[in-house]
C-alpha cells in the first residue's frame, strides 16, 4: 500500500513538473526568426492630411504638442492616481534659438527630372528649418510613439543638431537628387 | 601614418578608398577601383550590355549568368524572405534592380580584397555605404559623419563603427526609388533617411533598404533585429535612435 502511494505521488509530481516547466525556446537566434511587421497600415494613429487636386495641405497643428495635464490636482477617474506618483510639472525656461530664416511655410519650385517630379515644402520655426517634406510623396504628419495592437519599444528621439567633430568620411543623404536640391533651394531662398 | 586616398565616380556615385600605412597602397587602390568598375559593368541597369540588363531583356538566362550575378539574385531572394518582402529587387516595371544589395555587397567584397592584399587599415565608402578596418592616418578609430539633410555640408551625427558596416537608406536617392511592396508606390514614411550600423556593410545595406521601405515601422524592426543599430532622421528635423546606438557615438 505504501509503495503504491509513493509511486503514484512520484508520477503525479512528475506529471506536474512536465506540465508546468517553462518551455525553452528552440528557435535559433538570428535574422530568420525576426518577423518584421506585416504590411498592414494602422490608420487610427496616423493622421494624414486630405489631398486636394494634386497638392497636399499641411495640418496647422504641431503634432509634437501634448495635451496639458492638470498640475497638482488629482483627477478623479476610475483609477485615482495618487498625486505623489504623478510627475511634477516643471516649467522650464524656454531657450529660443534663432536661426537665419524668417518663420513660415515655403513651397519650392516643382522640378521635373527624368527620374522624378519633386516639390519641396519647408517650415521655418525660430529661424531654423523645422520640417521638410517632399511632394508627391505624401506628407507624413504623425509622430506616433505607439501603435494600437503593438507593444513597441518607444525609441528615443533627439533633436537634430550640427556636430563639428573631425570626421574621416560621410554617410547619408549624399545622393540627394538634383531635383530635390533645386526645389529645396528655391524654398529656402524664399525664407531668407 | 601615411595614407593614400582617392575618390572616383563609378556606379553613378562617388567611391572613396583610403588605405593607411600599406606597402603597395597604390597598387591595392587600383585593384579596388578596377573591381568596382567590374561590378558596374556586370550589374548596372543603366548599362545595356551588363548581365542584369541582358537578363531584364530576356537575352540572358540567370542560369547562364556569372557566379556573382547568380549569388546576388539568390541573396536578394533570401533578403526578400527575411524582410517580409520589404526588400524586393523587382521593380514595378517588371524588371530586376539589384542595386539595393549590390552596393553594400561590393563594398564588402572590396574590403575582403584589401585584406587579401595585406591592407588592414582602410576605409571604403561607396555612396555612403562604408566599411572600415583598423585605424585612420592619425592612428585612431575611423569616424563617420551622418550628413545633415537640411544644412548643406554639415554633419548631424558622428559615429565610430569600428569593424562594423554602415549604410544609409533614404528617399531622395538619384534614380533609386524605394517602393512599398504592398502598394507598389513610393513608400510613405516619416523618415528622410535611415542609417544602419550592422555586422558588415553588406548586411547593413540590405536591411537599411528593407527597413526604410517599412515606413514608420522600420525603426522598430531595427530595434528588434539583433546586431543592428539605427539612426533615422525625420521630416521634423529630429532623429530616432535604437537603444544600442549610443554604443557607436563615442570613440
Amino acid at each position: 500500500m505504501n509503495r503504491l502511494l509513493s509511486t503514484s505521488i512520484f508520477f503525479s509530481a512528475f506529471a506536474v513538473y512536465v506540465i508546468f516547466r517553462t518551455p525553452t525556446s528552440a528557435a535559433p537566434l538570428g535574422v530568420a526568426t525576426i518577423i518584421p511587421p506585416s504590411p498592414v497600415v494602422v490608420s487610427n494613429v496616423l493622421s494624414t492630411p486630405k489631398a486636394t487636386s494634386g497638392t497636399v495641405t499641411f495640418s496647422a497643428t504641431q503634432n509634437t504638442k501634448k495635451k496639458k495635464a492638470p498640475a497638482n490636482t488629482t483627477r478623479v477617474t476610475q483609477k485615482t492616481i495618487p498625486t505623489a506618483a504623478m510627475p511634477k510639472r516643471v516649467h522650464a525656461k524656454k531657450v529660443v534659438q534663432r536661426g537665419p530664416y524668417v518663420d513660415g511655410t515655403y513651397t519650392g519650385r516643382r522640378i521635373d527630372s527624368y527620374y522624378e517630379t519633386v516639390q519641396v515644402r519647408i517650415v521655418v520655426k525660430n529661424g531654423m528649418i523645422s520640417k521638410v517634406s517632399s511632394l508627391p510623396y505624401q506628407i507624413y504628419n504623425g509622430t506616433s510613439q505607439a501603435i494600437a495592437g503593438y507593444a513597441i519599444p518607444i525609441l528615443r528621439s533627439e533633436a537634430l543638431t550640427i556636430q563639428n567633430a573631425d570626421i574621416n568620411t560621410i554617410s547619408g543623404a549624399t545622393e540627394v537628387s538634383n531635383a530635390f536640391r533645386t526645389s529645396l533651394a528655391s524654398a529656402v531662398l524664399q525664407a531668407a | 601614418m601615411q595614407s593614400l586616398k582617392e575618390t572616383r565616380s563609378i556606379m553613378g556615385m562617388p567611391i572613396t578608398v583610403e588605405i593607411v600605412g600599406a606597402q603597395s597602397a597604390q597598387m591595392a587602390l587600383e585593384k579596388v577601383f578596377s573591381y568596382f568598375m567590374k561590378v558596374d559593368g556586370t550589374f548596372s541597369t543603366y548599362k545595356p550590355e551588363s548581365e542584369v540588363s541582358r537578363i531584364n531583356r530576356g537575352e540572358l538566362l540567370l542560369v547562364n549568368a556569372s557566379k556573382d550575378v547568380q549569388y546576388i539574385y539568390a541573396a536578394s531572394e533570401e533578403t526578400c524572405e527575411a524582410t517580409n518582402g520589404y526588400f524586393n529587387h523587382n521593380t514595378p516595371k517588371g524588371t530586376i534592380d539589384p542595386s539595393g544589395i549590390v552596393k553594400g555587397w561590393s563594398v564588402q567584397q572590396a574590403a575582403k580584397l584589401l585584406h587579401s592584399l595585406g591592407c588592414d587599415n582602410f576605409c571604403v565608402d561607396a555612396g555612403g555605404d562604408i566599411q572600415t578596418s583598423g585605424t585612420n592616418t592619425a592612428g585612431t578609430t575611423w569616424s563617420v559623419g551622418i550628413r545633415h539633410p537640411f544644412e548643406t555640408d554639415k554633419i548631424a551625427k558622428v559615429v565610430y563603427p569600428y569593424e562594423k558596416g554602415v549604410a544609409t537608406s533614404g528617399t531622395y536617392l538619384r534614380g533609386e526609388h524605394i517602393y512599398d511592396p504592398n502598394t507598389n508606390k513610393p513608400v510613405v514614411t516619416p523618415f528622410i533617411s535611415m542609417t544602419l550600423i550592422g555586422p558588415n556593410v553588406y548586411d547593413a545595406d540590405r536591411f537599411a533598404t528593407a527597413a526604410f521601405a517599412m515606413g514608420e515601422h522600420g525603426m522598430r524592426f531595427i530595434e528588434e533585429l539583433s546586431g543592428y543599430e539605427g539612426y533615422a532622421i525625420t521630416h521634423e528635423a529630429r532623429a530616432l535612435v535604437t537603444s544600442g546606438f549610443s554604443h557607436y557615438t563615442t570613440p
